[in-house]
């Protein structure tokens, strides 16, 4: 069997589901917004700028966390090698 | 989902350098491992390439959800590709994701150890549960949040056992807010378990050869 699964699966997979959601809203009511750098110095008692990564671009929200063009570049190159080893080895 | 988002010389140098260690010990038994197979299959490279390249691509980019978080795609690549050669996807991420500034140098082998534990679980528990779960979607979700849970049990406990510079808070102090930060990675794991869940029952039902863990 390759689909779904069986209701009795899914009720399942819903259930972890609706449990790690409501852990992670009460995390979320408790800890407030900020991002993931600010939470590891939060829980640690970090203080000051340290931990902080480079401000990426961003759209909508999304952002690219590190250097931008380098991210551009290295993806490009991955893609260059995954094309290559499709070419040599197929899939 | 774990990452330790610390920068580096927040390990003392004796935590880097055992953290490294171990990570490297990791490394090799993957390696022999690899070696150790009679015959390996020259398509599983191009999906290693594959995942290493979606997974880099995903693992840089914010998510606007409980203030910025990101996905990383660890227990998917232990399910394609299989513990031995996920662990070098892994290793190959967080070079790159350090080159680029996500993360520090210092950290690989913390975030190494942590990632290997993820993709090590998500194969397991998704050969395990093959017979009580036939159906692709439930199992490789329910594989996504055993291994990410595993992951945030690594992370907390690699960060308590180290001796963090410039740290105010007790162990308990820090214990507890490590965990609130579980608590949240493990919302997110519900995003990067459908997602998971999603991509290996439609690789299931095209192509189930490509898939490691389906292996006899």
């Amino acid at each position: 069997m390759t689909g779904l699964g069986t209701r009795k699966e899914l009720m399942i997979f819903t259930a972890i589901i609706a449990v790690m959601g409501i852990a992670a809203l009460a995390a979320f009511q408790i800890s407030g917004p900020m991002s993931i750098e600010k939470r590891f110095q939060n829980a640690l008692g970090i203080s000051g700028d340290c931990g902080e990564e480079p401000e990426g671009i961003g759209f909508l929200g999304f952002s690219i966390e590190g250097q931008p063009l380098l991210y551009s570049g290295i993806v490009c190159g991955l893609l260059i090698l995954c094309y290559g080893a499709y070419r040599q080895f197929r899939i | 989902m774990a990452h330790i988002h610390l920068e580096d010389g927040s390990f003392t140098l004796f935590w880097v350098v055992v953290w490294w260690a171990i990570a490297l010990v990791l490394i090799c038994a993957a390696l022999i491992w690899v070696r150790s197979a009679k015959k390996t299959d020259n398509r599983k490279i191009t999906l290693a390439a594959f995942c290493t390249a979606a997974a880099f691509a995903i693992f840089q980019v914010s998510i606007p959800l409980f203030g910025g978080v990101h996905l990383n795609l660890t227990p998917l690549i232990g399910i394609l590709v299989g513990p031995a050669i996920g662990s070098f996807v892994v290793l190959i991420i967080n070079i790159l994701s350090a080159a680029i500034g996500h993360g520090g140098w210092g950290m690989i082998g913390a975030n190494l150890i942590v990632n290997v534990i993820e993709v090590v679980v998500a194969y397991m528990v998704f050969r395990a549960l093959k017979n009580v779960f036939p159906g692709a979607f439930a199992r490789g979700g329910i594989a996504t949040f055993a291994s990410l849970f595993c992951g945030n049990l690594a992370m907390i406990a690699i960060i308590l056992i180290s001796e963090i510079q410039g740290v105010t808070q007790s162990k308990s102090q820090i214990l507890a807010g490590l965990s609130l930060l579980a608590g949240l990675n493990m919302g997110v794991a519900i995003i990067e378990a459908v997602i998971t869940g999603m991509i290996i029952t439609y690789i299931l039902r095209v192509r189930p050869d490509m898939l490691e863990s389906e292996r006899p």
